[in-house]
């Protein structure tokens, strides 16, 4: 069987178990009430998202109005999945038809100010973040027969992976906490209108824009270097399907009309877009910076997309699948079954595997390697379809098991499927980390939906200079799956490290980047102080050897068109901190890092929360209105870039960093003028007939 | 040399007008005219495909990635029409579709990190050496049977290089699809001679 085919069927044979495994756990975001009925329900009565996607990274507002149709006040309380990196920067609720925006807090201090305000019968929200899983905003009151009406923002990088970005807006959540599922019930309808508009803009040209499961999705390309996405309860009328901006004052809109009978949108699976750039764009260095005029510290967002010059990998792979068969997997323990087998019998010849399973402890199903044989495929198949899936999940053991045995020979790799949720045996993620880290070995995952632990399958492909990859269930799975095919079958790019030299920085982000695969980009985020010509080099090991990439650029003495960038600064700080707790526990200096930073950049974190009260409450504690004042400024920056056609940030166009292109899933076939010159010899069969017909007659 | 003299000078008429390869090349143009460069609905789309949008394996090859693509497929539609037509005749409809089963096929099983395509110049292959060997089974002449020679060495060299020779195409070039045309044309020309020759014993 062909190489490339057999690659390809083992990991869509892959895709299949994932899908299978996410199936079945979908919850959706929503308006929460306790299970037992003590509190009647509120309802959303509209729901509106903008998305803006530009210089990469991603502005999503939203925007939404509780409906409380009962004869008393109530507290209404929306929670909805952790988008990826990303975190609140903004929460307003309109107080006696105003809006307020709220202030960031140290997380125990706002609670106890919403509290407080809740209890005295005041208007007052909160917005705080439940570890990966979930963000929860709380309004009270949303008083008897009325509406109230509130808006979220929220900031994430937006990356473009080998020429295709995806931004996902997360509805579904992961049904991990089963506690939390038991107690609350959502209420996921929007009773009134809902709608979902997002804008790419880029210089670097979009070929195409997709939304896939949405045929109903309305998507155009707009100006040059700008495409739209609409998808709504109400039928846009002419001129406005791409969706205006939203008004601060009522949600009437001119743009949109009222479709008869038009049904209630259900908030209950991810919303994903994917744009595609143009085929055969140039390997390149992007900087977004944003300094403000007279200060000597800027911040900066470098985006390296590197050109493709990573070679296939031929040689046999040693596969070591590690399983999860706890109680949690059963009802789709035939399914996953079945999605192993079909990986195995997609497997090269040339490639081995062995099987780890794992519930409350760990054991081998297979007597070490095994090769690939129509024989060894079914009786091991049929062995893991007669185990009945029981227990906790001790991915410890299981993790353990599997690294055992490795040839070092041979490369090896270690797939793990599991939802990432330990409860048995060693549950500590930094010992869990540890083994992976000391093994020579990578190791590759998947997050499965919203709720999976992504510190953790995250953290174990990073220290194993592994990938995990993100599926959502409103994926194009085979899209996805094509993405980690490609990274596994080229080389990568090891120890990347990054130095710039001519001018002083700081404060980086991340400040280890581990290997880079085919296709992705690296973004550093980090301070820089004055301004003028840099030297920014990157240094890499493929395949053993030292490759350099280098090139010049100016970081500019005053950029004020991208303000976020300081939050998505802070917020990669934010995540590193964090990363480091779940490795190795929380310490106090870390704690208040993560503090200081949530406080001063109005970000949402572990450690901190958003609180709305009234504006005099808010001058009555001495609460400095920064994060009012930082997104008046990031407010009137959007506009001004909504104003003007998207800007190159591409800043090696003088001395380009690659002189390959970018990594691209395209191809075409194309005749030229060597296919003339081929055709020489019948150039002369006609000459010479032509000839002999002019004799003969 | 007399003799391919001869079957030369019987040869029927090529100046006969290809309506069937002007009409694909009407097509051709007004796609590209009409639709833009690589458009989004109609390109060979591998997650679009396994959705059910099969339309893409026959439409993915009669639109183009930019002009000088176009320029150069189309132009060769047209010029191996007025060459071969008039010896295909009604199995120039026909190789074009086995062409573009085949291209298809190994695009699809042959290169499964590829998921976007464009381009005739994969079926344009096939009906070039299907083409030419038609109009060797009636000349013989060794001319032609150089130019598939010839044709195969540009092929095996843009294999080695991993990229067309002269054009720079907006998407990359992928020349093994040259080489599923090639084999195509190839294929069929075995299969309608062996058909011949049972029916000439019959």
């Amino acid at each position: 069987m062909n190489r490339h085919t057999s690659k390809w069927n083992f990991w869509r044979g892959l895709a299949l178990l994932m899908t299978l495994l996410g199936a079945g756990q979908a919850q959706a975001a929503g308006l929460l009430t306790p299970s037992d009925g003590s509190v009647p329900s509120l309802e959303i009565g509209d729901h509106r998202v903008e998305v803006v996607i530009e210089d990469g990274y991603a502005i999503t507002t939203v925007e939404q109005v509780f409906v409380n149709p009962h004869g008393r006040d109530l507290e209404a309380q929306y929670s909805f999945p952790v988008p990826e990196h990303g975190t609140v920067v903004e929460l307003t609720v309109w107080i006696d038809g105003q809006p307020v925006t709220g202030e960031v807090l140290e997380r125990e201090q706002a609670q106890q100010l919403y509290e407080q305000e809740k209890a005295a019968g005041h208007d007052a929200g909160i917005t705080e973040k439940d570890s990966y899983k979930v963000f929860e905003t709380r309004v009270s009151p949303v008083r008897a027969g009325q509406d109230t009406r509130v808006r979220l923002v929220y900031l994430q990088p937006a990356q473009v992976d080998t020429g295709i970005g995806r931004y996902v807006y997360p509805l579904e959540e992961g049904g991990v906490d089963e506690a939390k599922l038991a107690f609350w019930t959502a209420n996921e309808q929007v009773t009134g209108d809902f709608s979902f508009d997002l804008k790419v803009r880029s210089v670097y040209p979009v070929e195409a824009v997709r939304m896939p499961n949405q045929p109903q999705a309305v998507i155009q390309a707009e100006a040059e270097g700008e495409w739209s996405v609409h998808l709504g309860n109400r039928a846009p009328s002419l001129g406005g399907a791409s969706g205006p901006d939203m008004p601060d004052e009522g949600l009437a809109d001119p743009g949109l009309q009222s479709a008869p009978g038009a049904p209630a949108f259900t908030l209950d699976r991810d919303l994903v877009v994917y744009w595609r750039h143009q085929a055969g764009l140039p390997g390149s260095v992007d900087l977004v910076a944003h300094k403000s005029p007279g200060k000597q510290r800027g911040t900066f967002m470098l985006v390296v997309t590197p050109g493709d010059d990573l070679q296939p990998i031929q040689e046999g792979k040693d596969w070591v699948f590690v399983v999860d068969v706890s109680g949690s997997m059963q009802g789709k323990y035939a399914t996953l079954v079945d999605g192993v087998e079909r990986a195995l019998r997609k497997m090269r010849p040339e490639d081995r595997f062995r099987m780890v399973l794992f519930n409350n402890r760990s054991w081998e199903l297979t007597p070490g390697f095994v090769s690939v044989s129509e024989q060894s495929v079914t009786h091991y198949s049929q062995a893991l379809l007669a185990f009945a899936p029981c227990n906790g999940t001790n991915l410890y053991a299981g993790l353990e098991q599997g690294l055992r045995s490795l040839d070092a020979d041979r490369t090896g790799a270690i797939v793990l499927v599991t939802d990432g949720v330990a409860n048995v045996g060693e549950t500590r993620q930094r010992h869990i980390m540890e083994l992976t880290r000391q093994n020579d070995i990578r190791l590759f995952t998947f997050v499965l939906g919203n709720s999976a632990n992504r510190p953790l399958l995250e953290g174990l492909a990073r220290v194993s200079n592994g990938f995990a990859v993100n599926i959502s269930n409103s994926d194009d799975i085979v899209g996805q799956l094509l993405t980690a095919t490609s990274r596994v079958t080229h080389q990568a790019l090891h120890d990347v490290k990054v130095e710039i030299e001519g001018i002083k920085t700081a404060d980086l982000a991340p400040q280890a980047f581990g290997s880079l695969y085919r296709g992705q980009q690296l973004v550093v985020f980090g301070h820089y102080w004055g301004d003028g010509m840099a030297e920014v080099r990157l240094r890499a090991r493929i395949s053993g050897e030292d490759k350099l990439y280098q090139t010049r650029f100016v970081f500019p003495a005053v950029a004020t068109e991208n303000p976020e960038v300081e939050r998505l600064w802070a917020y990669a700080r934010v995540e590193e901190a964090m990363q480091e707790i779940s490795d190795y526990g929380e310490d106090a200096d870390l704690r208040q890092a993560v503090v200081d930073l949530g406080v001063e950049y109005g970000l949402v974190t572990d450690y901190t929360a958003m609180v709305v009260v009234a504006d005099d409450v808010f001058e009555k504690l001495g609460i400095d209105r920064t994060n009012r004042a930082r997104r008046g400024i990031e407010e009137a920056a959007r506009q001004m870039r909504s104003d003007r056609p998207a800007v190159s940030r591409r800043v090696d166009t003088q001395q380009p960093m690659y002189t390959s292109n970018r990594a691209s899933h395209s191809g075409s076939g194309a005749l030229d003028a060597w296919t003339l010159l081929a055709l020489a010899p019948l150039a002369l069969f006609l000459w010479r007939r032509r000839g002999l017909c002019r004799r003969n007659s | 040399m007399n003799n391919a003299c001869a079957a030369v000078a019987q040869s029927p008429p090529s100046m006969r007008m290809p309506w069937c390869s002007i009409a694909l090349t009407a097509v051709a143009i007004a796609a590209f005219l009409g639709l833009g460069a690589a458009p989004e609905a109609w390109v060979f789309d591998r997650v679009a495909i396994a959705d059910g949008e099969w339309w893409r394996l026959v439409t993915g090859h009669w639109v183009h990635s930019d002009k000088g693509h176009a320029a150069w497929d189309i132009s060769m539609l047209l010029l191996f029409g007025f060459l071969f037509e008039a010896r295909l005749r009604w199995r120039l409809p026909l190789v074009l579709l086995a062409a573009t089963l085949a291209v298809d096929a190994w695009l699809w099983w042959g290169v499964p990190g590829l998921r976007l395509y464009c381009g005739l110049s994969g079926i344009l292959n096939g009906l070039l050496v299907a083409g030419l060997l038609a109009w060797w089974r009636e000349t013989r002449h060794p001319l032609l049977l150089l130019t598939v020679l010839a044709s195969a060495l540009k092929i095996l060299i843009e294999l080695h290089l991993g990229q067309a020779l002269l054009t720079q195409t907006v998407w990359p070039s992928v020349p093994t699809a040259h080489v599923a045309g090639f084999l195509c044309g190839l294929a069929f020309h075995l299969i309608l001679s062996q058909r011949a020759v049972r029916v000439l014993n019959e």
